[in-house]
């Protein structure tokens, strides 16, 4: 074997020099492209002036009122111009975006904010990032953990406080640079950022579903409306099935029940139910003060509804222990589910993709003995305070979420779900797209029914765990409806205990 | 001589410390501790982590489901693996080319999309896997859910790993039975020995390095594998699906108890290097 090449020490000095020497020309280099200051103007792009009547189509059968969408709107946001010297900033934005469908809007929108950026802010630049739909969360918070986060985010969950030590906590004087104002959003939409009095987020679009049911199915089977109740829609459920099983198609049913373990759509389907018989998972106090309220009675007719459909009547397909909502969609456009709890851009999408309009229906939720209840969904603004460290960093994030929630951008951005702010909602955008899609009016009808999850550490844990669990156990009937709810009782109790 | 020679290998250590030894300490460290998301704070907590680790029924289960998984998956794939090396190493087989392409292609595609593919090959509606079953009568109606039973799911996920796994046992395999001379098959036809006889006494003896290595990396991966159990069941139903990895990730990242995810993954890594080791020292003196 060789002996190994000596390396010269002269040499290795020179290269060293010559390294160190090329990183100072290329950081000079940079330097000069990059001039330290500039002076900008900065100018928010306006909103038209907007007047719209809303009408009603076949799609919606359910009287819906449009208090929370005015049917007439004059809208128009102030030009506001200011010069302020910045510093090249660079900041970084995650949200999801990209691969068309819902996305599309939203990667449009990007692709406008930037644009106007280029123009209107050429100190400010925008990384941006496209994280996976359901991965996001998960990204996020591990980018926290490792102190690494992204300036700003457009997060798509409402309900997780264990998010709350990362997030900036948005002050008057940001809000007033950003330009909005709690005027500016539903009650619900600005309550939902707010943890111990403090607003950590902006509400960006709010999501809240409806029943979206399949005319063609329901009238062949006899049915000619929505149920205007759960116990009703068990009871469709089961004559459609009923009556397409007689027929000899033994895959059709009639509810598209989402049961899977460890995932968002189980909770945001069995919660408004819970909620319209009168039940809840757990009451928190003002003073912080939790107390497990599962074991009651709205709770346990919640669940019986749920073992009556799946166990009972056999109303939903039987892969209910792992359909999720989209699995739902495809078995709606297969013309094999009559029912399925959905937002308002599925049906969009699936009317897209050459589903007859004529026999799509989409109303508002069924309600129960004690009201009509919905969950709220949506996505909000985030800052974060390991990231922006500086003036500059701050003024930028800023600026930016300035024109993110300039309402036409807003709108754009907002359409793939629901509205963001009451302003944007106003624009000839928003408004266009309840004319052409009147069943956006359901959504914005429901807001009034939303009912917040409780917000607490642990309800991510049990919302995506104990809840599916218990109502697998139940369903499967390994577990009476009593005895789920009791165990479901003490595993809360126990989580809360830590 | 001998003291310069760590400028060579300083910098790979260094290097090694920060992207493996770090995480690793770190993750020890965080065995010991509780979390508090709310405040970011870390409270020191014994080893109560530990300790509900091994208290939890969910554990053995999901112990039960890993050894399970791992060694049906592991031998699922060999066994394949190796029918389908020793078909594509005959010399009169036709189209040898295409085949091999064909039988590789479930090894190209991403674990997500092959999640996503079985759980539309099992659907009761409109999956193939039920009308298959139909056809030789081993069932008697299409409605059958596979997700619905934790030994029917668990099933479907190893026969969807098998199937992702196998053409990588497949092409180890054949490029060491094409590494094998031709003379010894000569010499043991002229000897009378049947194709059993030279399976047993060549091939087999002659394929022990290539075995032993696709073995280990095969088991390795099996063991750690996360993706196709995530997508097509996450654990469910009832949670009784999970795996290791599966589970540590639930227990970080839906439950937020990131000192009982650090304990149970220090768990997993211990296994994983006994096996290592054992396995190595049997290679070593097999091979």
């Amino acid at each position: 074997m060789s002996e190994p090449k000596r390396v010269d020490r002269r040499k290795f000095i020179y290269a060293g020099l010559g390294a160190v020497a090329l990183i100072a020309i290329g950081a000079a280099a940079y330097v000069a492209m990059n001039p330290p200051v500039v002076t900008q103007t900065t100018t928010v792009p306006t909103t038209s002036v907007v007047t719209t009547t809303v009408p009603t189509t076949s799609v919606v059968t359910t009287t819906v009122s449009t208090t929370t969408s005015p049917t007439t709107s004059q809208t128009t946001t102030p030009t506001t111009s200011t010069t302020t010297t910045y510093k090249p900033t660079t900041i970084e934005f995650w949200s999801t975006f990209l691969g068309g469908g819902n996305n599309l809007p939203r990667e449009q929108m990007l692709n406008m904010l930037v644009d106007i950026l280029k123009n209107e802010q050429p100190w400010l630049k925008v990384e941006l990032a496209d994280k996976p739909y359901g991965e996001f969360p998960d990204r996020l918070l591990a980018a926290c953990l490792a102190k690494n986060p992204p300036h700003v985010a457009c997060s798509m969950w409402m309900w997780d406080p264990n998010f709350v030590p990362f997030f900036m906590e948005i002050t008057d004087e940001m809000l007033e640079k950003i330009g909005v104002s709690k005027e500016d959003y539903e009650p619900v939409q600005w309550d939902i950022n707010l943890w111990d009095g403090k607003l950590l987020g902006l509400n960006t679009q709010i999501d809240v579903m409806g029943l979206m049911w399949h005319k063609g199915l329901a009238n062949e089977a006899g049915i000619d409306r929505p149920p205007e109740t759960w116990e009703e829609l068990a009871d469709f459920s089961k004559k459609i099935t009923d009556y397409f099983h007689n027929k000899g198609q033994t895959d059709v049913y009639g509810y598209n029940l989402c049961l899977r373990y460890n995932h968002g759509n189980t909770i945001f389907r069995f919660m408004p139910v819970v909620w319209a018989y009168g039940g809840s998972i757990m009451e928190i106090t003002d003073g912080g003060e939790v107390k497990v309220t599962i074991n009651s009675q709205g709770v346990i007719d919640a669940v019986n509804l749920y073992v009556r459909i799946y166990q009972k009547d056999k109303s939903c397909p039987p892969t209910a222990f792992d359909d999720t909502a989209d699995q739902g969609n495809n078995y709606f456009m297969m013309n094999k589910v009559a029912y399925v709890i959905q937002h308002p851009a599925s049906v969009d999408s699936i009317l897209n993709q050459g589903f007859p309009l004529s026999k799509m229906g989409y109303d508002l939720y069924p309600k129960g003995p004690v009201r009509r209840a919905a969950c709220m969904g949506g996505w909000n603004l985030h800052f974060f305070k390991d990231r922006i460290k500086t003036k500059e960093e701050l003024e930028a994030s800023l600026v930016f979420a300035k024109y993110f929630l300039s309402p036409e951008l807003n709108a754009i951005w907002s359409k793939a779900l629901g509205p963001g702010t009451k302003r944007a909602l106003q624009t000839s955008i928003w408004q266009d797209e309840i004319k052409l899609k009147p069943w956006r009016r359901v959504q914005l009808e429901m807001i009034k029914y939303v009912i917040p999850f409780p917000r607490h550490p642990k309800w991510t844990e049990i919302a995506l765990l104990v809840i599916p669990k218990m109502l697998q156990s139940a369903c499967s009937g390994d577990m009476t409806t009593e005895q789920a709810v009791k165990w479901a009782e003490e595993q809360i109790k126990e989580k809360l205990k830590g | 001589m001998k003291e310069r020679r760590a400028q060579y290998y300083l910098p790979t250590l260094i290097l090694i410390f920060f992207l493996t030894g770090y995480p690793i300490a770190y993750v020890m460290v965080l065995t010991f501790f509780k979390l508090d998301m709310l405040t970011l704070e870390y409270k020191f907590v014994g080893l109560n982590n530990l300790y509900s680790i091994i208290t939890s029924p969910e554990t053995y289960i999901t112990l039960e489901n890993t050894i399970i998984w791992t060694i049906v998956t592991t031998l699922g794939s060999l066994l394949l693996g190796l029918s389908c090396a020793l078909m594509l190493n005959r010399e009169k087989i036709r189209f040898k080319s295409v085949f091999s392409c064909l039988l590789f292609i479930p090894y190209a595609i991403g674990y997500v999309e092959a999640g996503y593919l079985w759980l539309t090959f099992t659907n009761p509606i409109y999956g193939i896997f039920n009308h298959i079953l139909k056809g030789l009568g081993i069932i008697s109606t299409t409605n059958i859910s596979f997700f619905t039973n934790r030994w029917t799911a668990l099933g479907i996920v190893m026969l969807a790993q098998i199937w992702k796994h196998f053409p990588f046992m497949m092409i180890m395999l054949l490029a060491g039975l094409q590494s094998i001379r031709k003379e010894l098959y000569e010499a043991a036809k002229v000897d009378g020995a049947g194709t059993l006889t030279a399976f047993f006494n060549i091939t087999l003896p002659q394929l022990k390095p290539a075995l032993f290595l696709s073995l280990l990396l095969m088991l390795i991966w099996n063991f750690n594998s996360f993706t196709l159990v995530w997508v097509i069941t996450r654990g469910g139903p009832y949670g009784m699906t999970h795996i290791f990895s599966t589970k540590i990730y639930e227990l970080a990242f839906t439950s937020f108890n990131f000192g009982a995810a650090a304990a149970f993954s220090e768990f997993v890594f211990l296994v994983v290097f006994i096996i290592s080791m054992v396995y190595l020292r049997i290679a070593k003196i097999e091979v």
